[in-house]
């Protein structure tokens, strides 16, 4: 199984709206910080940042998704399932180490403090070996720089 | 997912209800029985690790059914699932995020036990699973 142009062409505009999208939402951060520091008062300032630190951790969260349902919409049916079975890979791993681990936590056992805000580390690990594993079952990796668009396909 | 769907959507559908029964029962069984164990002391050491992985298990179990219902359902139905799925996760992972985050600096909130974090995302997913079918016009949602 190798690369057809229309794959190679999704993954690559998927790596650049990614890395747009990334470096407006770093931009955005920034410029509001700025301005906040530049016309609000301390109190107002310290008010803001309280809200901003609550709401920025969501970006993240809402960029990977809705990256991944664009990149759904626009790849090929084979990439589509790797997708998906990442998603479910993750979900299911994730699942599978936070209920023991926090049911445990909760009746006082002795285990490391789980925050809520690992959770998006955890899934996004998992997530990532599943798309892994998902790439490698379907054989579908192949360097991009394999495909070549004159060669005559196999039959 | 590679496999080809033999099924039609409703004998999916009647397949990933034979599982999700017995498995959600399973669940609820399990973890009021291992609350009820680990409370009370009854049951110490390594014991209580197992114990607290087995409703894992069983809610391991209904994503099975949930998974194998994707894989044999029809394009459309699958496209509704998956959907979902992501606006369940958008939900869950911005909330365990925000609250983990005022957790971290205000130290009166109460802390939040992630395993309420399954229950909140299949609320969040069938929410939207609902608002998909109908959108899509698929006639039936899930979980």
């Amino acid at each position: 199984m190798s690369y057809t142009k229309s794959m190679l062409k999704a993954r690559r505009k998927f790596t650049l709206k990614f890395l747009a999208l990334y470096l407006v939402t770093i931009g955005l951060l920034l410029a509001t910080c700025s301005i906040s520091v530049k016309y609000l008062t301390v109190e107002d300032q310290s008010n803001f940042f309280r809200y901003f630190l609550i709401l920025s951790p969501v970006i993240p969260a809402l960029l990977l998704l809705f990256l991944s349902r664009w990149f759904l919409k626009s790849t090929d049916e084979l990439h589509r399932n790797i997708v998906i079975k990442g998603l479910l890979w993750g979900l299911s791993a994730t699942m599978l180490m936070i209920i023991p681990w926090s049911f445990l936590e909760f009746f006082r056992a002795d285990m490391l403090d789980l925050r809520a805000n690992y959770l998006l580390q955890i899934f996004v690990i998992f997530y990532a070996i599943g798309m892994i594993y998902g790439h490698w079952k379907s054989g579908a990796y192949v360097k991009s720089n394999d495909y070549d668009p004159w060669r005559e396909p196999k039959s | 997912m590679t496999a080809a769907t033999q099924h039609t959507p409703k004998q999916a559908l009647r397949r990933y209800f034979k599982i999700f029964v017995p498995s959600m029962a399973a669940y609820l069984i399990l973890v009021f029985l291992a609350a009820y164990l680990i409370k009370n002391e009854i049951v110490g050491g390594a014991p209580k690790y197992v114990l607290a992985f087995l409703p894992g298990l069983a809610a391991l179990a209904f994503l099975y059914g949930w998974f194998r219902f994707i894989r044999e359902t029809d394009e459309l139905a699958r496209r509704v699932q998956t959907e979902a799925s992501m606006v369940g996760l958008a939900v869950i992972l911005s909330l365990s995020l925000g609250w983990g985050i005022l957790e971290m600096f205000i130290e009166t909130l109460p802390r939040l036990p992630l395993f309420y974090v399954f229950p909140l995302y299949f609320a969040a997913q069938g929410l939207a699973s609902w608002r998909l079918s109908k959108k899509y016009g698929t006639g039936f949602c899930l979980p």
